[in-house]
């Protein structure tokens, strides 16, 4: 297996990162919610480290069809983020975007959701900055119509070193109607956690 | 002893006998493998991430990478009373998912297929079928019997891509 010290990291240090991964996306909520104008709740985020080959346990239905937004993260601690937003919800929020009732996913509503994506991902970024003092950075971000799993996949694919083991940390968003249910997943590269870690004095 | 079994992410499944089902869910950009050997019914299936492994670490799973899940593999089978002689494979995966936005990522999907097709030729093994590439993840499954793979796309059927076992009864014969 891999020789990366990442899975030996102890239950403080994973309650650290679930703090800080509480308090971005606290404020990606407050984001979100201040777009649509309406609650946006958040679950208490799970940081974890998983064998990449159960992966997809994060996600509630892996085989479930979703939209998935996905922007690279640079700076101090490169890593992937992507919201995976169940297909219904991404019809409902990109229709409150737009103020329309019937939403077609292309490019016009793809692009609003994207947009989405990347006003969470950087309220959640600028939070990760302000607490640890450490530059991330969002990328523009992609979008795509699939299987949860299969869009978990694809960005895999696009780490740049791939362990055995991934540090994961997922949040569950929904609003209390039910209507819109997303799940955030960060996924540092390898040693991001660490630099995290030194930041706030927990290395 | 039968069984159905899921493959992640950079993982190899082999198993022997009638009765299972080795599954990989929402191939995005990777590749599900299937190699089947009709006559030990030995059948394995790996799930592939990226192309080419990276030389500088050796602790990884084999089965994450192309160049190294395909050996890995077929050495498991052999380990598993099959002959590398009698293995076919088939293939799915290597979409491009993202199709909004910005992509000036690489395509590692079409890499990954290229470099499967290349690990199997130097196995010597026979590519019997793949349904590779466009932009819709997959989710194939092998079936142990017959050595059957089966594709399914979001939104649509699962059809049939192969027949491992079949192809290889009848190349038996002509040999």
């Amino acid at each position: 297996m891999s020789a990366q010290p990442e899975y030996t990291f102890s239950e403080e240090q994973f309650d650290a990162l679930r703090e800080i991964a509480n308090i971005g996306m606290g404020k990606a909520s407050s984001a979100l919610a201040d777009l649509l104008g309406t609650t946006i709740l958040i679950s208490v985020p799970q940081a974890v480290c998983i064998p990449i080959n159960h992966l997809s346990d994060v996600l509630r239905d892996p085989e479930a069809v979703t939209a998935g937004i996905y922007l690279q993260v640079t700076g101090d601690v490169p890593g992937h983020a992507t919201f995976i937003f169940e297909v219904n919800s991404a019809h409902r929020l990109a229709g409150m975007l737009l103020g329309l009732t019937e939403v077609q996913l292309d490019e016009v509503s793809a692009s609003a959701l994207m947009e989405v994506g990347n006003i969470m991902l950087s309220a959640y970024l600028t939070a990760t900055s302000d607490f640890t003092g450490l530059q991330l950075l969002p990328s523009p971000p992609v979008m795509a119509i699939d299987m949860g799993c299969a869009i978990l996949s694809a960005v895999i694919a696009n780490m740049q070193n791939l362990d055995d083991f991934a540090v994961t940390i997922a949040t569950d968003i929904y609003d209390p109607e039910g209507l819109i249910s997303g799940t955030f997943i960060f996924l540092p590269e390898p040693g991001g956690i660490q630099k995290i870690l030194t930041a706030i004095g927990m290395g | 002893m039968s069984s159905n079994l899921t493959v992640g992410m950079g993982e190899i499944c082999v198993v022997r006998g009638a009765g299972n089902v080795l599954t990989a869910l929402g191939l995005g950009s990777c590749i599900g493998v299937c190699l089947y050997d009709p006559l030990a019914r030995v059948a394995g299936m790996v799930h592939v991430v990226l192309p080419k492994s990276q030389a500088d670490k050796p602790g990884d799973l084999p089965g994450k990478f192309a160049d190294t899940a395909i050996p890995a593999i077929v050495q498991q089978m052999v380990n598993m009373g099959a002959s590398a002689s009698r293995l076919k494979a088939a293939f799915a995966g290597g979409a491009q998912l993202f199709q909004f936005g910005v992509n000036n990522s690489l395509d590692v999907g079409a890499r990954n297929s290229e470099a499967v097709v290349e690990a199997l030729k130097q196995m010597g093994i026979p590519l019997v079928a793949r349904d590779v590439g466009g932009s819709a993840g997959r989710t194939l499954r092998l079936i142990s019997d017959n050595g059957l793979v089966v594709v399914r796309v979001i939104g649509g059927n699962e059809r049939d891509l192969a027949v491992l076992g079949n192809i290889l009864a009848s190349s038996g014969v002509a040999a």
